[in-house]
């Protein structure tokens, strides 16, 4: 079924399924849209093993290369099997030492071209993201207390996504611990306060804790977005990969 | 480098073993990072910034980012109202290993 919401993205249409699909029934959708396609790799996105489980047991598709990201249930047999089940896997965030199987590692990558030097100057102090409604009264009672100790402030609801972070270039990034916001401001040598948020899957306490700056209160991210905005120094860089490498990767998989 | 001549501590006085970062925006005394604390548009030393809150008591609502700093706890003690709710704390309270460990539906990306 192709999603009314996001008919496309980067070109590819994205097929949309429900939630309350059965894998047994998604199962043979998945083979003949693989079939239709001539696709002789199946590419998978953090979950081996289907999001619904419909890649597990025995498979006659094309061959699987796994692309994982940091698990919550990483140590799960069901998860480990899957792994070993696929035909390649690597590790992009193998700094979080959260994956016992032994795969590959390349490291998170990112939509980002620029260098940190590129980056320039800032033009903005902080850039407060409130990407979900919990976020977005807390940002509303952040904001002018950022401005009242002399910070320039910008926050962005949920409705100009993906950020463009290039663009906006803010000296403090303050929001949530998912991967492409966490590795791409690393990228681009922004301090990230992290506000983790609580998902099923994704473990964004672990990654905010390895890469960017947790807090404890709301006063403690105010002292320390203005001492990080007076500040000279950008932090250190993760490595950083760009998707070629991942493509390479696949191809040579 | 020389050393941090911040005396002011968390319960008694003390002198601060640390070596100088920077100097006070106010009085000018090389101080380390952790006796440095942001008023308006200046990096001021701990005695500066109590002084100024002493002094400027009207003022002390521009001031409630150090209101859970424990170098101004007795400064705070039930004097302004927290800018922040409950909803607003509980984004820091979660943490560690069992960090949203009750989640079972969220499967967002950021």
């Amino acid at each position: 079924m192709r999603s009314p919401e996001v008919p496309e993205a980067l070109g590819v249409a994205h097929h949309v399924c429900p939630r309350t699909l059965r894998p047994e029934v998604l199962r043979p959708r998945v083979l003949a849209h693989c079939e239709r396609l001539g696709a002789d790799t199946l590419v998978i996105d953090t979950f081996p093993e289907g999001l619904l489980g419909e890649l597990s047991g025995r498979w006659t598709g094309p061959r699987r290369v796994a692309l994982l990201r940091c698990r919550k249930d990483a140590t799960a047999r069901s998860f480990r099997a899957a792994v070993d089940a696929v035909e390649a896997a690597v590790d992009l965030e193998p700094h979080l030492d959260w994956l016992e199987a032994r795969v590959p590692s390349l490291g998170p990558i990112t939509r980002v071209s620029a260098t940190p030097s590129e980056h320039g100057q800032h033009a903005l102090d902080v850039l407060v993201v409130a990407s979900e409604a919990r976020l977005l009264g807390f940002s509303q009672r952040l904001e002018p207390r950022l401005r009242a100790l002399g910070l320039n402030v910008r926050v962005e609801d949920g409705t100009s996504f993906p950020l463009d972070l290039e663009r906006l270039r803010p000296r403090v990034l303050v929001g949530p611990a998912g991967f492409n916001l966490t590795y791409e401001a690393r990228a681009l040598g922004i301090w990230h306060i992290a506000l983790p948020m609580p998902r099923s899957h994704d473990d964004q306490f672990k990654r905010a804790e390895a890469v960017a700056q947790v807090v404890r209160s709301p006063y403690a991210l105010e002292r320390l977005a203005a001492q990080l905005c007076r500040g000279a120094s950008a932090p250190l860089q993760t490595p950083r990969h760009h998707p070629e490498d991942v493509a390479r990767f696949i191809l040579d998989a | 480098m020389s050393r941090c001549r911040e005396t002011a501590g968390i319960l008694f006085k003390k002198r601060c073993q640390h070596p100088s970062t920077q100097n006070c925006g106010s009085c000018n005394k090389p101080v380390c990072r952790v006796h440095v604390r942001i008023l308006g548009d200046k990096e001021v030393c701990i005695s500066c910034a109590r002084a100024s809150i002493e002094d400027h008591p009207s003022g002390r609502r521009s001031y409630a980012h150090l209101h859970d700093d424990p170098y101004f706890f007795w400064y705070y003690q039930s004097e302004i109202a927290d800018p922040y709710g409950e909803s607003d704390f509980s984004l820091f309270d979660d943490a560690g290993a069992t960090f949203a460990s009750d989640v079972a539906d969220q499967w967002e990306g950021t």
